[in-house]
């Protein structure tokens, strides 16, 4: 291990070690001396950690400070970014120092200005990014940091500049100055694919977000500037419907103009129904469906009877009479007529003579008749005797037997 | 996108960052914004922005149906118009803030139940406000808030963002409010009566 890298060990070992007091001083914006802490304190006030404040109080270092902000991404108000004009102007003057050094042979000092170049280079990536992306979180925050309107449109107002200083850094860093420098001569190929990686490769990210930023913070000024005056309206528009109770705003038929917020579109409610003719919707409907639960069914029984009560509350039956159709009536009257008749009765004469039931179909009563004295009437037709006329088959083939009426009389 | 903005603005909402912050920003596209134009003109709408751009939706396109939208417009705005300027009214008050008045500004239910709490003025109002909203409470100054904001919810002004903590954010339907006043006091003539509001302020 180098020296250098020693020493650095061991100024880290030194903040691990008084890391609760650094936390502290950072927190509390300073630290108080006292007997228990004074030789921690002025440990770190040699390496340049902490700093005196005033008489025992101490602060952490500005640059200690703006590392932890970084890292712990607090928002300082009117923060002052980075000078990246000087940043910039520094990399023409490492170029020349290099090619100068180049031409003289001085192998040694090329490397270090080549190093320098790629720290420089690399440090004002670093800057011009983080400055974007402390830009986004305040813009997307919309200065939460602050709470009055004032506030917030004078801090909108400072960022909206910064965010154009940064647009000039990236259009000086993009410029023909620097690039035809470094692309002017074969000796400084390492240096400007050096700027190549760390630089062009992202101007184009660099200046989409700073654009984005700027509109942003452009619109949200303009927002800020009307906020005031309508809030003021809306005060005042309170303070005159408190004092005017039955003001009611004008109807539509005496307004000439329609103001443009009034053709507004009321919105429907839109339902759709699945096609169930595509074969790709029915998986996808099969799952939906498996994935309804089935109904309960639960069957109570009417009769059931409550404890302590009687069958449906003591509340007498409800008498439900059944009515006859007339098809059942008339076949019952058929058969009481065959039953006193004493030559086999037609079943089509004798319901055509019987006028209420002229809206019985006649093949209907044949077939409803033909069927109930084929089955026996539930024993009823015992000591009957029946025949049917059968018609000539239309399709000979077709199994089909038609009958023309049917007779029906008393064995003797 | 393009189908979830367009279903937005056909059920009637205001798209906007609070509501919906990707269609917000597919609308805000220029060439997204032309694409739904012209499907909306399709079926006699068009897409409308507020003035001060903070919301989209659609609007009637043919001069015809203009005064038939416009009456169901201005039936909404008669039902609506004084429970929600009065909550806003009572909000920025109580607040101490006007960037209620901003899109996506928040209002967290125990901070202004709090104020209220502490000031019987604005438990009047609140009163006030339930009752124009036709709001049955069970008597207790929570239980009325809570059902105001969801009133106001309902009417499109608030969303809740975060259900846990009960913050509600201001929609971009505040912008057409906005609009709406301005219309009505210019119309009506109502001046800004700023110093006689600022006086009652003071000694409320």
């Amino acid at each position: 291990m180098s020296q250098t890298e020693s020493g650095i060990v061991a100024y880290l070992d030194l903040l691990h070690a008084n890391r609760h007091l650094i936390a502290a001083a950072y927190c509390n914006g300073g630290v108080n001396m006292d007997d228990d802490n004074q030789r921690k304190i002025r440990q770190l006030q040699q390496h340049r950690v902490l700093i005196p404040y005033h008489q025992d109080d101490f602060r952490l270092s500005p640059s200690f400070g703006r590392h932890l902000d970084e890292v712990f991404q607090r928002q300082r108000s009117y923060a002052v970014g980075a000078n990246f004009g000087e940043l910039i102007n520094r990399l023409p003057q490492l170029i020349d120092e290099y090619v100068n050094a180049s031409h003289e042979g001085r192998l040694e000092g090329q490397e270090e200005y080549a190093a320098d170049f790629d720290v420089g280079v690399f440090e004002l990536a670093s800057l011009i990014e983080n400055e974007l992306l402390g830009l986004r979180v305040i813009t997307e925050n919309q200065f939460s940091n602050v709470t009055t309107l004032a506030e917030k449109r004078r801090q909108n107002e400072f960022y909206l500049n910064r965010a154009e200083k940064i647009g000039g850094a990236i259009t000086l860093v993009e410029g023909e100055n620097l690039l035809g420098k470094l692309a002017e001569s074969t000796l400084l190929k390492p240096l400007f694919a050096v700027y190549q990686h760390q630089i062009q490769a992202k101007l184009k990210d660099w200046r989409a977000t700073h654009m984005g930023i700027t509109q942003i913070l452009k619109e949200f000024l303009y927002r800020l500037r009307h906020v005031e005056p309508n809030a003021r309206r809306i005060r005042a528009f309170a303070h005159f419907l408190r004092k005017t109770p039955d003001y009611q705003p004008p109807e539509v038929e005496v307004l000439q103009s329609l103001p443009s917020w009034a053709s507004r579109f009321a919105g429907l409610r839109i339902k759709t129904h699945p096609d169930l003719s595509l074969s790709q919707a029915r998986d996808d409907l099969a799952d939906v469906a498996r994935s309804i639960q089935s109904a309960k069914i639960s069957i109570t029984s009417a009769k059931q009877r409550v404890a302590g009560r009687l069958v449906g509350n003591g509340v007498s039956k409800v008498v439900s009479v059944i009515s006859q159709k007339p098809a059942q009536i008339a076949f019952q009257r058929y058969v009481d007529a065959a039953s006193a008749s004493n030559n086999p009765l037609s079943a089509l004469g004798w319901k055509r003579q019987q006028m209420e039931f002229a809206g019985l179909n006649d093949k209907f009563w044949l077939l409803y008749v033909n069927h109930f004295v084929q089955m026996g009437a539930k024993g009823k037709l015992t000591g009957f005797q029946f025949k049917r006329y059968e018609a000539s088959p239309r399709y000979p083939r077709d199994g089909n037997i038609g009958f023309t009426d049917v007779e029906l009389w008393k064995k003797l | 996108m393009f189908e979830r903005a367009v279903h937005d603005l056909l059920a009637g909402t205001f798209v906007c960052m609070v509501s919906s912050p990707e269609g917000f920003a597919f609308l805000d596209d220029e060439s997204n914004a032309h694409g739904v134009n012209d499907y909306l003109g399709k079926i006699g709408l068009r897409l409308a922005k507020t003035r001060h751009g903070g919301a989209y939706f659609a609007a009637n396109k043919g001069v015809g149906q203009e005064r038939k939208a416009a009456k169901g417009v201005f039936t909404e705005i008669k039902q609506t118009l004084r429970p929600v300027v009065s909550f806003l009214d009572m909000v920025m008050r109580a607040m101490q803030s006007e960037l209620l008045l901003s899109v996506g500004t928040t209002i967290e239910t125990n901070k202004l139940m709090a104020v209220i709490d502490a000031n019987p003025s604005f438990r009047n109002d609140l009163q006030a406000i339930a009752i124009q909203l036709k709001i049955q409470a069970d008597g207790t100054d929570r239980t009325r808030l809570e059902k105001v904001l969801k009133s106001v919810q309902d009417k499109g002004y608030l969303l809740l963002s975060n259900s846990g903590r009960e913050i509600y954010q201001i929609t971009g339907k505040i912008e057409f409010i906005q609009e709406v006043i301005e219309f009505l006091m210019e119309h009506d003539c109502i001046c800004d009566v700023e110093n006689d509001v600022a006086t009652q302020g003071i000694l409320v």
